[in-house]
């Protein structure tokens, strides 16, 4: 049943069922506020301590954090410290 | 015109929206959106003469080359740690069964007559992708409780569309 949901509702996106889009609306609706907050958290997966620099960055990119970017991740408890920050990135 | 050119323009005029819809939900960067798209199209024209409308609907078909090129996509990419779950699979299995648009209007009306609690779990995980753990942060819930939720969510959905 579980493959069989996930195939479906990936039709979904293809098909866009008006019945079915419209409850998926409705959830995310309900939901707006939580998801936005945990898709912002999804970005800053890692993120390490470089004595050179600062605190650096998070995720594929590999970019700087901007001031709020840090603050939200500071604040948010997802900091760690590298063994080893002069080798670079952890991940 | 040959049929199966006539077939690419019918896909491209009729799913030519359904097609883009699907990729850019799927690939976020809007350039490498319309190559993947671009891919589709290319492939819908050299496949159109083995299409077999007694062993698929179009729209099934249509979906499938598209899928596909969704994870070809990935894979150039390798990036295979972000590949959703549903991708994750043998692409093309049980796909002729299991999407035809019936199957949507059955699950839309299983889901309208669940609880709003157990509908919101199923499309949080099964649409938004969202892991369990993370659906239960979502919904203020245990984690325990949102096990015991989606296991009931499934067994109704399973009496409904398995009678």
């Amino acid at each position: 049943m579980e493959e069989r949901l996930r195939t479906l509702f990936d039709y979904q996106r293809f098909e866009s069922d008006d019945a079915l889009s419209r409850l998926i609306r409705d959830t995310e609706a309900r939901y707006a506020g939580k998801l936005a907050h945990n898709e912002k958290r999804k970005g800053f997966s890692v993120v390490t301590e470089d004595r050179r620099k600062g605190f650096r960055l998070v995720k594929d990119d590999n970019r700087e954090l901007s001031e709020d970017e840090l603050s939200f991740v500071n604040a948010a408890g997802l900091l760690t410290k590298k063994k080893n920050p002069e080798d670079g990135a952890d991940e | 015109m040959s049929d199966s050119n006539r077939l690419a323009e019918q896909v491209y005029l009729e799913y030519g929206d359904k097609i883009r819809g699907y990729i850019h939900s799927h690939v976020g960067n809007p350039t490498d959106a319309e190559d993947v798209a671009s891919a589709v199209f290319l492939k819908v024209s050299e496949r159109s003469g083995s299409f077999d409308a007694q062993k698929s609907a179009l729209s099934t078909w249509v979906y499938a080359i598209t899928k596909n090129a969704v994870i070809d996509y990935y894979r150039k990419r390798r990036v295979m740690d972000e590949v959703p779950e549903e991708f994750q699979g043998a692409a093309d299995s049980g796909l002729e069964d299991i999407c035809r648009r019936e199957s949507l209007t059955e699950l839309a009306e299983a889901m309208e007559r669940m609880p709003e609690r157990l509908r919101d779990l199923i499309i949080l995980h099964y649409y938004k992708g969202i892991k369990l753990k993370e659906v239960a942060e979502v919904m203020d819930m245990s984690y325990a409780n949102v096990k015991v939720l989606h296991k009931k969510a499934l067994a109704e959905l399973k009496k409904s569309l398995d009678p």
